[in-house]
């Protein structure tokens, strides 16, 4: 062994440039592939981790305050499976927030931040020492997406009242997060709650929110439960959906990363792999003098391969510490989208997996490749014979009928096989990179309209809410292409569950690329329904369900269903 | 009486060329003794290159037996073989086969650490052979394309006698090199010989031969003769004669 590395200095000299490109290459797959292990292997245990150490609710419901009673929270409390529950009392309200440069209506539930629950808990990570009053502590999510800072006024205006309340600090919680469960919490001062809570006496909300065994059945037996007493459900969510939901784009950051790093190390795995090959072929004379001088052939394979092995472990330990100050930048990206504040720290298991992997598979290839050393004689080698090489004549330019230039390629062609071969198969994982890489740059950058409508329904340019019906007057306005009269607070009963309904007066105008089976709803009694639902109670289009609200029901035809919910 | 080194017999070395098994050495017996010189020629095609790398263990036999300082080569694996070739082999091929990118002293130490772990020993005589085959520190520094073809084979054989082998082989080792050139190379290779190194050359060329103290002449994979002379001395007119006495017999 010793003997065999000592000549792999040899080798090394001799496959400089090569051993240079492939490091290159293999490091910035494993920048790739490090940022993915360390997302995969920790963002979700860490999101556990920080949910369960907030204390969060594995389910959760807010209901209008005049149909909360006492009783309510002693009935939940002994559902099976529920270990404990409490609630929260706040006011619900729509409000314009000024999110990067465009106002949107957002659900926002406003809590007193002196009410300190047992469950659900939240800490302020960021607040102004300056005595401020009339103070709000926004959530993380709300604070990044606005364009406002600590000490900044946030204002909303709600039926000619104009709100204002002073930005003294963030509150990081993970009950919400985002706006997942269609709501968030921020968090006022005892004053301006009391003001808010005075001025809004009908947007009074009881949050209930329950520790379970299994956040999925308590959900649904609370539901279940809410259902029955004719309970208005105005948000809800639960521990798995809201994760699944939040770290969405965690997981598809870890995909995207993993596929990239993963074509880059195999295209360079198999260039070297080749190359190395080749270079046998090439230096055989030298392979024979080797072993005429006594060197076996598992010290000269091992000798070949070596200033792989040392570069791609140089190189992989290099690429993993860069990883570290990519990751902090990939952090932010999931903090933007979930609410969630994933603090990047050193995983010395992620990074012996990678370090594993990347070791085990150069190995594999640069073995491989030096396999054939095994079968050199060093007589033969020496003399430039190789046994194994194919004789065959391709194309003989006697036999063979056109121009000889056509016959000199062709043979060429056929002379060079596996070369045209890896060739192809980087040719093909490069245009399967390429093309992923553009058609994402362009549905995201340039285009992002796409993007959008491939994941929700047709987005508009504007959305107004409206307790009176303004239509004809908007129809009328020029630049108006279609108004849509759309309701998505309303929910409707099915088999002792309450589910998110959507109406609206006309679907067609929607442009609902969701629905993939089935046609929009036209008449009174027709409904489209959401593939969970199909899924759970086995409904296709045409079967006829009862729905119900408020002890009223009615018989509807299933006539389409939607990819959502 | 002479130390016998190296005992072949029943020797059969073949090739398939197609269906046809092509015989390169038929049935040839040969002793080799230490201390010798041994020249083996013939014309092109006799077997010549092809039985020496038997004897050395660089080409498997296809029947027979080879006894290289008592242990059978004939039957050993190839990693064996070459474990064995690094302790008692030495090489000076024709085409030299220096590694590139190396300098000549890395060339020699590449040869001479495979056996030794005495790194300043090894490179002690290293430098001991250089100055017996007359290559300088300036050249001996420098890589195989920045010296000449003579000075490159000097080193060849540097390399060779680096681990002090039972044999040195060496296949036309001035084949590629001009009059003066092989002139030196043939005296470095006479001079370690006069000091007890066993030498076994390929040749087709009467001035190499003329070097050696036994003379086997290879005709149709056989031993059509052979002769005996005595140590080479400059211009012994009776070594020459005897010489080419034997090879106008043999057809030479």
């Amino acid at each position: 062994m010793k003997k065999a590395i000592a000549i792999s200095k040899y080798f090394f000299r001799k496959n400089l440039k090569d051993i240079i490109s492939f490091s290159i290459i293999l490091f910035i797959a494993t920048v790739l592939f490090s940022s993915a292990i360390h997302l995969n292997n920790n963002v979700s245990k860490d999101y556990d981790s920080e949910f369960n150490r907030l204390n969060t609710a594995s389910s959760f419901f807010t209901i209008p305050s005049a149909e909360y009673e006492d009783s309510l929270l002693e009935d939940i409390r002994n559902i099976k499976g529920i270990k404990d529950a409490q609630i929260q009392r706040g006011v619900m309200h729509t409000v314009p927030v000024d999110m990067e440069g465009s106002t949107q209506e957002q659900n926002q539930i406003f809590y007193n931040i002196s009410d300190i629950p047992n469950i659900n808990k939240r800490e302020i990570i960021n607040e102004t020492k300056d005595n401020i009053d009339f103070g709000i502590y926004l959530s993380n999510y709300t604070f990044i997406h606005s364009s406002l800072d600590i000490k900044d006024k946030y204002e909303f205006n709600i039926d000619n009242i104009l709100y204002t309340f002073n930005i003294k600090g963030v509150v990081n919680e993970m009950q919400y997060g985002n706006y997942t469960s269609s709501v968030i919490g921020e968090y006022l001062e005892n004053e301006p709650y009391n003001y808010l809570l005075q001025k809004n006496k009908d947007k009074k909300v009881v949050t209930i929110s329950v520790i379970g065994e299994e956040s999925s059945s308590a959900y649904k037996d609370i539901s279940k439960y809410l259902s029955s007493k004719n309970i208005n459900v105005l948000s809800k969510n639960y521990e798995q959906q809201a994760k699944n939901q939040r770290l969405a784009i965690s997981n598809i950051l870890v995909l995207i990363l993993v596929v990239f790093s993963g074509c880059m190390l195999i295209i360079s795995l198999f260039v070297s792999k080749f190359k190395i090959e080749q270079s046998i072929q090439e230096e055989m004379a030298n392979m024979g003098t080797l072993e005429a001088l006594g060197y076996t052939s598992n010290e000269i394979i091992i000798a070949s391969i070596f200033p792989y092995i040392v570069s791609g472990l140089v190189f992989t330990l290099l690429g993993i510490g860069v990883s570290y100050f990519i990751l902090p930048v990939l952090s932010m990206v999931i903090e933007m989208q979930s609410g969630f504040i994933w603090k990047v720290k050193m995983d010395l298991l992620s990074n012996v997996l990678v370090l594993f992997i990347n070791l085990s598979l150069i190995i594999l290839f640069t073995f491989t490749a030096s396999f054939k050393i095994k079968k050199l004689n060093p007589i033969n080698a020496i003399r430039g014979l190789n046994e194994n090489e194919s004789h065959q004549n391709h194309f003989e330019i006697e036999k063979t009928k056109g121009n000889i230039n056509l016959i000199l390629m062709l043979k060429n062609f056929m002379n060079t096989k596996k070369q045209n071969i890896l060739l192809g198969i980087v040719l093909f994982f490069i245009t399967i990179v390429s093309s992923f890489i553009g058609i994402l740059f362009y549905n995201i950058n340039m285009n992002p309209i796409n993007f959008i409508n491939t994941l929700v329904e047709k987005h508009p340019s504007v959305i107004v809410s409206s307790t009176k019906d303004l239509r004809n007057e908007i129809k009328n306005q020029d630049n108006v292409k279609n108004v849509l009269y759309y309701d998505e607070n309303a929910t409707l009963n099915y088999k002792d569950n309450s589910y998110k309904t959507f109406v609206a007066e006309n679907f067609d105008n929607l442009g609902n690329d969701l629905c993939y089976e089935g046609s929009n709803p036209q008449n009174s009694n027709e409904v489209a329904i959401g593939s969970k639902i199909k899924e759970t109670y086995d409904i296709n289009v045409g079967d006829y369900i009862t729905l119900s609200k408020n002890g009223i029901e009615n018989k509807y035809k299933v006539v389409r269903i939607c990819s959502i919910g | 009486m002479k130390e016998k080194i190296i005992s072949a017999k029943n020797l059969i070395k073949s090739f398939k060329n197609g269906d046809i098994d092509q015989i390169i050495i038929n049935n040839l017996d040969l002793d080799i003794y230490d201390n010798d010189f041994t020249i083996i020629m013939g014309s092109s095609g006799a077997g010549k290159s092809t039985l020496m790398y038997c004897l050395s263990g660089m080409d498997k036999v296809t029947s027979g037996e080879i006894i290289f300082k008592g242990k059978d080569i004939s039957k050993m694996s190839n990693d064996k073989l070459a474990i064995f070739r690094r302790k008692n082999c030495g090489f000076v091929f024709q085409q030299i086969y220096m590694l590139d990118k190396m300098s000549l002293m890395d060339n020699v130490l590449t040869s001479g650490l495979l056996v030794s772990n005495n790194k300043k020993e090894t490179i002690r005589k290293a430098k001991e052979l250089f100055k017996k085959v007359n290559i300088p520190q300036l050249t001996y520094k420098k890589n195989m394309n920045q010296v000449s073809g003579g000075e490159c084979q000097r080193a060849g054989i540097v390399r060779a006698a680096i681990n002090n082998p039972a044999v040195i082989f060496a296949d036309e080792p001035t084949g590629a090199l001009n009059s003066e050139n092989s002139t030196a190379v043939l005296d470095v290779l006479t001079e370690l010989n006069n000091n007890g190194q066993s030498i076994i050359m390929v040749t087709h060329d009467k001035k190499s031969a003329i070097r050696g103290n036994r003379i086997i002449y290879l005709k149709d994979g056989k031993i059509f003769g052979e002769l005996s002379l005595s140590k080479y001395t400059k211009n012994d007119e009776e070594r020459n004669e005897k010489l080419d006495k034997f090879l106008k017999e043999m057809g030479g």
